[in-house]
């Protein structure tokens, strides 16, 4: 077999470049951090947004149907001091309940969509104060509990559906409890 | 030519291979998920998922959710989906085969627990120009119910229930079988 002229090399990468770019950009264009200083970052799902097309695409590329636009989807995958969230750690979710009528947490294994456990709006159990505190460990846990996935790393991903009009999405924090 | 010339030429080629990939390959992807998790069952028919199937296909819907699903085809005509549902919260999103979202609806907005919602083809513009087709408009409430249009024959129709206790789920499957999915009568 011959050697390839430099035209077929030449269109082979462009070819190569447009695929990887798309499946790169599929990713994580459409993935904004929720404020510069958030760990929070939420798929762009809303109309008129110009990376609207990239955040659909996410969803159906991985077989999925994109959230209902009356929904908010945040995804983390980093604690509080910013470390990688780890399956052999424990962690604790804390913050105020999102005003909405109805919202899910789960955590999944780096990179997927799929949960692997949640706790929804339905089966929380919330402090006096009205505040959400739950635990993300391997092992059982007093309270609101989510079991991470079997290995490796994990992202915590929460969906609000319907929240209430004009009331502001109080995101909780993640703190490493130990490993 | 020269090599710059090719350059430009890769260029030029990745960028449209991007935007095509982007446009068409999840949709594509999606569409064949879509016949293999619904595998065995008929358009035009209801149908509750089971709970492993309910959240690989919508990521809202955990398995502690109720999920009943009318896939449509609007190749023989108008399809009607009449939905019996618990008074509780609940959500209807119509999207077409490509997986965009064409039409929502919920239980505030809905109202009422039953209901009913046609589908149909969107005029195409000549049928405007002429107006030949149906009287009606999209969205227009009648006496059927709802009506929503999607430029693409096939699509899926996706009821949501979240539940608090898995204990309540026999009892919100028996109400939500009562639903159905089928061809509008001539």
């Amino acid at each position: 077999m011959g050697r390839l002229s430099f035209p077929a090399i030449a269109l082979l990468a462009g070819v190569l470049l447009g695929v990887i770019s798309a499946m790169n950009a599929l990713s994580s264009v459409g993935l904004k951090p929720v404020t510069t200083t958030s760990k929070w970052s939420e798929w762009q799902l809303s109309g008129g947004n110009a990376t609207l097309i990239y955040s659909l695409g996410h969803f159906l590329g991985d077989g999925q149907l994109p959230p209902p636009k009356s929904a908010r989807y945040f995804v983390r995958s980093t604690d509080e001091d910013g470390n990688s969230l780890r399956v052999d750690c424990v962690y604790v979710v804390e913050g105020k309940v999102t005003p909405a009528r109805w919202w899910t947490m789960s955590v999944a294994p780096a990179g997927t969509l799929a949960p692997r456990s949640e706790l929804s709006a339905g089966e929380a159990v919330l402090s006096q104060d009205s505040n959400l505190k739950v635990t993300i460990s391997a092992r059982p846990a007093s309270g609101n509990w989510i079991v991470p996935a079997e290995r490796g790393g994990l992202s915590l991903h929460f969906i609000v559906n319907e929240a209430v009009l004009g009331q502001d999405i109080s995101l909780p924090t993640i703190t490493k409890s130990g490993c | 030519m020269g090599r710059s010339f090719w350059i430009v030429v890769a260029l030029l080629v990745g960028a449209i291979v991007h935007i095509s990939y982007v446009l068409f390959a999840p949709g594509f992807l999606f569409a064949r998920q879509l016949e293999q998790s619904t595998k065995g069952k008929p358009y035009n028919s209801f149908f509750i998922s089971s709970p492993a199937n309910q959240s690989a296909l919508l990521p809202v819907a955990s398995s502690k959710s109720v999920v009943g699903i009318c896939k449509f085809d609007l190749g023989n005509g108008s399809v009607e989906l009449n939905a019996k549902l618990p008074r509780s919260y609940w959500t209807l999103s119509i999207y077409s085969q490509s997986g965009r979202q064409v039409y929502a609806l919920n239980d505030v907005q809905a109202g009422t627990s039953e209901f009913k919602v046609e589908l149909a083809k969107t005029k195409t513009f000549f049928q405007q120009l002429m107006g030949n087709g149906r009287a009606e408009e999209a969205t227009q409430i009648e006496n059927l119910g709802w009506h929503a249009e999607t430029s693409e024959p096939r699509g899926i129709a996706v009821i949501w229930i979240p539940i608090a206790d898995e204990l309540m789920r026999p009892q919100i499957e028996t109400i939500m079988a009562g639903s159905t999915c089928k061809v509008q009568a001539p």
